[in-house]
């Protein structure tokens, strides 16, 4: 059984189509290449200090 | 490709490392495969319109590769038909900014620009929504579900919508309501889950299935299961029996048919019987004045004639008015003369006044003249005689037979 109240808290608010330059600033574009070039400069600072 | 350690362009595809750094490129290759092999899953997906499948896949497709620039126009386009504006421009926006030229995402971007008012209805029916979604949460569903239906025939597109005014509508218990209204949600994304699990709802409320439609175009406009396949299965479809139609059907359709026969009717031969009535009229209306016109042409015509004979009566009265003029006058001029004869110039001289100068001949007038000279006494000259005319023509006759009367007495008396 559905239950009204506890359905209308999943309801979000639509975002104003002048919000959109703000969405596109706080979006998270990391990809797994981001990832893995971060490990690859982690892995060589490492290499260094030792 | 580039090689993710230098940038190096790798152009030999089978080379598990990188020809100028030497790095390893094979998970960034395994990267890329499977980024376009996400994007594929939701290209298919899109195009059997599981739009909740196809952004999922999407999504996963740019995790593994953010420059995948047609996943990210597509998912872009997928959120746009989903209602989701802000989303798609968004997602739109980052691809032109990833690539610059030869990229869709612009000619998109460019395209709604171009259509400001389209632009300006989703943003209104945007705000209004989230109105709505306040005025709920308020407690005034009423209000927010008709202003929930206006939205919807403004931006049909917005499945938010549409669960919205359907878990309004579940509140209230009118489940056929709600399930239409999810429908219509199906028909833009058939798998969405809220629309599913509504739809779910209804039907263990109400005991009674929810049949979805079979034939939906795809994002792209195309018709899906035309060959009858499914998901790769051969579904075989049996014919439908041959059902005779219940009377009822069979006296609305008759119905129908009288109702069409009537309207056919009413369009086609009417203006036609119409049109010979006004027809006739006229013809009656063009005989009507035909005839009117001649019969005033013979008026005029037998008022000239009156006139012609009133002018004709007019001379002749004139051409004996003048007759009695002279008759008289040479009537006198004898009487003049013979009293004259007599030596009785008081008579003469009576009976000469009565004699019209202009009627007389030159011999009677050389008689007149010499009388005149005797007696002092002259007739009615050419003046008198119009100025009197009008007065004589009155009293002429009277006047002549006093003065015959007199004159006759005076000649017996005379003689």
């Amino acid at each position: 059984m559905i239950d009204y109240e506890e359905e209308l808290k999943k309801f979000e608010p639509c975002l104003d189509v002048a919000d959109v330059e703000e969405v596109v600033y706080d979006r998270e574009l990391t990809d797994i290449i981001d990832i893995l070039q971060e490990m690859l400069r982690e892995v060589k600072s490492n290499r260094r200090v030792r | 490709m580039n090689c993710m350690n230098c940038g190096a362009f790798l152009t030999d595809r089978d080379l598990d490392y990188c020809p100028h750094c030497g790095a390893n490129v094979l998970i960034q290759k395994k990267a890329d495969y499977l980024s376009k092999l996400y994007y594929n899953q939701g290209l298919e997906k899109a195009t059997i319109r599981d739009l909740s499948g196809a952004i999922s896949c999407l999504k996963q497709s740019l995790a593994y590769d953010k420059r995948n620039i047609q996943a990210r126009n597509l998912l872009g386009l997928v959120y746009f038909e989903t209602g989701e504006t802000v989303s798609a421009l968004s997602e739109w926006v980052i691809s032109k900014n990833l690539r610059r030229t030869k990229n869709l995402a612009s000619e998109y971007i460019e395209r709604l620009q171009q259509n400001q008012n389209r632009l300006d209805v989703i943003n209104e029916s945007i705000k209004q929504y989230n109105h709505a979604l306040e005025m709920c949460r308020e407690g005034h569903e009423d209000m927010a579900a008709i202003r929930l239906k206006r939205i919807l025939n403004q931006n049909p597109k917005l499945i938010k919508g549409y669960h919205l005014l359907a878990l309004i509508q579940m509140k209230n218990r009118e489940w056929n309501k709600a399930r239409r209204i999810l429908k219509r949600a199906a028909r833009i994304d058939k798998t969405n889950t809220t629309t599913l699990r509504f739809l779910r709802e209804i039907d263990e409320q109400t005991g009674v299935t929810t049949r979805m439609e079979q034939k939906r175009g795809g994002i792209f406009g195309g018709n899906q299961e035309k060959d009858g396949s499914l998901g790769g299965e051969i579904v075989v479809r049996q014919a439908q029996p041959y059902r005779e139609r219940s009377r009822v059907s069979l006296f609305f359709a008759l119905a129908a048919g009288v109702v069409a026969g009537a309207a056919a009717f009413w369009l086609l031969v009417m203006p036609s019987i119409r049109q010979d009535i006004y027809r006739e009229a006229n013809e009656q209306i063009v005989n009507y004045s035909e005839a009117l016109s001649s019969q005033t042409v013979e008026l005029s015509k037998a008022q000239s004639e009156v006139e012609e004979y009133d002018s004709e009566t007019a001379q002749i009265s004139a051409q004996l008015t003048t007759a009695n003029q002279s008759s008289q006058s040479y009537e006198s001029l004898l009487l003049a003369y013979y009293y004259y004869r007599q030596s009785d110039l008081d008579s003469a001289a009576l009976q000469i006044m009565n004699v019209y100068e202009d009627s007389l001949s030159d011999t009677a007038m050389a008689i007149y003249n010499v009388i005149c000279e005797k007696t002092g006494v002259s007739g009615i000259s050419g003046d008198e005689a119009e100025d009197s005319e009008t007065e004589e023509e009155d009293s002429y006759e009277e006047d002549s037979e006093s003065e015959e009367d007199s004159s006759y007495d005076d000649e017996y008396s005379g003689w």
